[in-house]
């Protein structure tokens, strides 16, 4: 593979969690999680982001926990797989495809292990004496299927210089936006995916159940991506709407800057979850810092990076539930 | 993401000097992008190739398999290629896959669950299909799963990817492909991809189609933690050892991660069994004489499905193994085992026994020109015969003559009929018949 095919662009990852405001009033934890490789900022390639949503469920009491062993573990394993990939483009493609989501569910299931080890379930866990929170969870727990305590969901994002890879078990939102503010989701629609059934990582079987995207960066790379637990999606009137946020922070993102957008993420999805899903929301993105003072702007309107963006996310695309 | 070709944009083919006009994006790969496009009026597809992988060596690879044209029609061949001024590279035409052909990896993720009747049949066209590749001279040096599609309900296969097939001997290029689907001694780097390499990457892709799993990856892959090409070299190439090794239980499927490959390891009749046993035990450690031929896997895929039986509780497939079963024989004649489904007991149905094969009489057979014509094998074309049920007896059942020819049945009492086109012999114990080239008889 000559590497002198691809121009070597330098990125950068930011990226929030918020706790959702219907757990906020519940008083339980915010079971999202995020986490990225390299941790401090740096150029260095692969680029990892790892997103979870944790069920939150009365049977997946530990999904706080399965969330953020998820996000860990996913995002050392892929920037280890990554690492590693020295041959063709297409047999990496293949491995990422085949070989890599069973690695992606073992790690998790094994970080998993590793904790059930160190913090048995608890009587109070399976039995809780007042909240109604784990009903019946001790009669559904046991040993034979304690990962369901951890359920969690997981999105994936790698980036290098040669390939953007895109993996993702459940719900949320992966979204590429183009330098033209072009937005598409790189994975496809998963049709199991409705109303508020998830595929899960604590799933029989769940490395069956990935998502996976190969992007050969060849032609016209995206700019931006973006990464989202779905209570954040959730939270719009429609898909449309959430599309839309996609052009909308690459407009912000070159109106001003991607730490003044990295600032106001938290502040938008807080505001999201309490006037939308109520749910945990998590936004991560990864920005090509070439992306950020394109020339080739003209495509959008640069006017959508305040207003529109209000419009998204606090104006009329909010269902208003 | 922007595609190399737009919806609407037209290139031009090379030899036919037509227009090709893009459709749609169909999907990416690592060397390029597939699109539809339409050619005076006819759906094609289009791949055009990444600047990195539109080489001068594919360019001619390319128009040395469009002119020799395509083994079978089950091979989306390259017919010519394609160029633009408005756009760098190349790319080339072939047929547009129909939608209700699947991926393999459909299966694996359960996309779709065909039955283990489509399933024999994919396996069956694999096996011909690449048997009349090799015929040719020619070499894939890359089966995996990610290039056969097959259609779920009737098991009919279509082979894409074919721009790296070469003459064989002459693949001394790039290696395509992944190491766990290529020969071990690929993998070592003691010999290039051939028609040898070829049937055993060929033996993987059916493994993994019955038994969904690799026949590599047990115990050892499950305790790998990232698997870089040192643990791949040693996994699929300096030391190779099949899950279900009788000799060598070290590398076993893991209980908890590869528990699949076990349960469909037991469904499987004896004689499957033994031919993916042979694939990876001699066909490891020998590749001239150890690997199982194309021509075995077919005549095996055509027992196995002539040795399907419906549950009579549950209905679903099973397969009659009369290996195991001749070491269950009772006074009372065969047990057929228990339904891997429901676990109840099976029953067989009649069974008629010619020549070499030994076909289950369940109310949807039929017998084709290969079990009853030896200069016609692997004709599956038109059935000559069909399981019917009588027409006011509802407990009887018959053979009923599609062909064009007079077929003689003997009963067990030696009383001699004359079996018409289009009448039925009834399926009774002892029963020959003689279907001109050959002779069959019922079994109960």
């Amino acid at each position: 593979m000559p590497d002198d095919q691809f121009t070597t662009r330098r990125w950068r990852v930011v990226g929030h969690s918020v706790r959702g405001a219907s757990h906020e009033r519940a008083g339980t934890p915010n079971q999202d999680a995020i986490h990225w490789l390299p941790a401090s900022s740096s150029d260095e390639l692969p680029l990892v982001l790892a997103l979870a949503d944790g069920h939150g469920s009365a049977k997946s009491f530990r999904s706080e926990t399965g969330a953020r062993l998820a996000v860990e573990t996913a995002a050392a394993v892929v920037r280890d797989f990554l690492k590693v990939q020295t041959e063709s483009l297409s047999a990496t493609k293949r491995m990422a495809e085949e070989w890599l989501p069973g690695a992606l569910v073992r790690g998790w299931q094994e970080a998993v292990a590793a904790h059930l080890a160190a913090h048995p379930l608890s009587p109070d866990e399976l039995d809780p004496p007042h909240a109604s929170r784990h009903a019946n969870a001790a009669a559904q727990i046991d040993s034979s299927n304690s990962l369901v305590a951890y359920g969690t969901t997981l999105l994936v994002a790698a980036v290098t210089e040669s390939f953007i890879l895109y993996l993702q078990l459940g719900d949320g939102e992966i979204l590429n936006v183009s330098a033209g503010g072009e937005v598409s989701k790189p994975l496809p629609e998963d049709a199991r995916l409705f109303a508020n059934e998830t595929t899960s990582l604590c799933s029989p079987d769940a490395w069956r159940d990935f998502r996976v995207c190969f992007q050969v960066v060849s032609h016209a790379p995206p700019s931006l991506i973006l990464l989202s637990t779905d209570g954040y999606p959730n939270s719009f009137l429609n898909a449309t709407g959430f599309l839309k946020v996609g052009s909308d922070i690459l407009a912000a993102i070159r109106a001003g800057g991607l730490d003044a957008v990295n600032e106001n993420i938290a502040a938008w999805l807080t505001e999201s979850t309490r006037a939308g899903s109520g749910d945990d929301a998590t936004l991560g993105l990864i920005c090509a810092e070439d992306a950020q003072h394109d020339a080739d702007a003209s495509h959008t309107n640069e006017d959508t990076a305040g207003q529109n963006r209000n419009d998204a996310k606090t104006g009329d695309a909010f269902d208003g539930a | 993401m922007s595609y190399i070709l737009k919806p609407g944009q037209q290139v031009r083919t090379e030899t036919s000097g037509m227009t090709c006009e893009v459709s749609k994006f169909l999907g990416g790969g690592g060397q390029g992008e597939v699109y539809a496009a339409v050619v005076g009026g006819k759906a094609v597809a289009l791949k055009w190739y990444y600047p990195a992988s539109a080489t001068a060596e594919q360019r001619a690879a390319l128009e040395t398999l469009a002119a020799m044209g395509a083994p079978s029609p089950k091979f989306l061949w390259p017919s010519e290629l394609a160029s633009a001024s408005s756009v760098s590279d190349y790319g080339y035409i072939m047929p547009l896959r129909e939608a209700r052909y699947r991926s393999i990896v459909d299966m694996m993720k359960r996309r779709i669950e065909p039955s283990f009747r489509a399933l024999a049949t994919a396996g069956l066209e694999l096996a011909h299909s690449f048997l009349q590749l090799h015929a040719r001279g020619l070499c894939y040096r890359d089966i995996s799963f990610g290039n056969a599609f097959f259609d779920p309900h009737t098991g009919e296969v279509l082979i894409c990817d074919n721009d790296n097939v070469t003459v064989d001997t002459r693949a001394r290029g790039a290696v395509y492909g992944t190491p766990r689907f290529m020969a071990p001694e690929i993998v070592r780097g003691d010999a290039v991809p051939s028609a040898q390499t070829d049937l055993f990457s060929l033996s993987v892709l059916l493994f993994y189609m019955f038994m969904m799993h690799h026949p590599l990856e047990g115990k050892r892959e499950a305790a790998i933690r990232c698997l870089d090409l040192p643990a791949m070299r040693k996994l699929y190439g300096t030391e190779p050892l099949f899950i279900f090794d009788p000799t060598d239980d070290a590398n076993a499927p893991d209980a908890t991660h590869q528990k699949n490959a076990t349960i469909f390891w037991s469904i499987y009749p004896k004689f499957l069994r033994e031919l993916f046993t042979k694939a990876f035990t001699e066909g490891l450690s020998d590749p001239q004489h150890g690997r199982v031929r194309e021509s075995n896997w077919r005549a095996v895929m055509v027992r196995l499905r002539d040795s399907i039986i419906y549950c009579g509780h549950c209905k679903a497939e099973n397969f009659y193994d009369a290996d195991t079963l001749a070491a269950t024989v009772s006074s009372r004649g065969q047990n057929a085992g228990a339904c891997w489904s429901c676990k109840r007991q099976l029953s067989l149905p009649p069974r008629i026994r010619i020549a070499r094969s030994e076909v289950m009489l369940n109310h949807d057979a039929h017998l084709f020109p290969h079990h009853v014509d030896d200069e016609r094998r692997y004709d599956f074309g038109q059935a000559l015969a069909e399981v019917t049920r009588h027409p006011t007896e509802p407990n009887v059942w018959g053979l009923k003559n599609l062909s064009r020819q007079t077929w003689s049945a003997t009963t067990a009492r030696g009383e001699l009929k004359d079996v018409a086109p289009g009448r039925s012999v009834t399926l009774a114990r002892g029963t020959r018949i003689n279907f001109g080239r050959a002779e069959g008889e019922i079994t109960f």
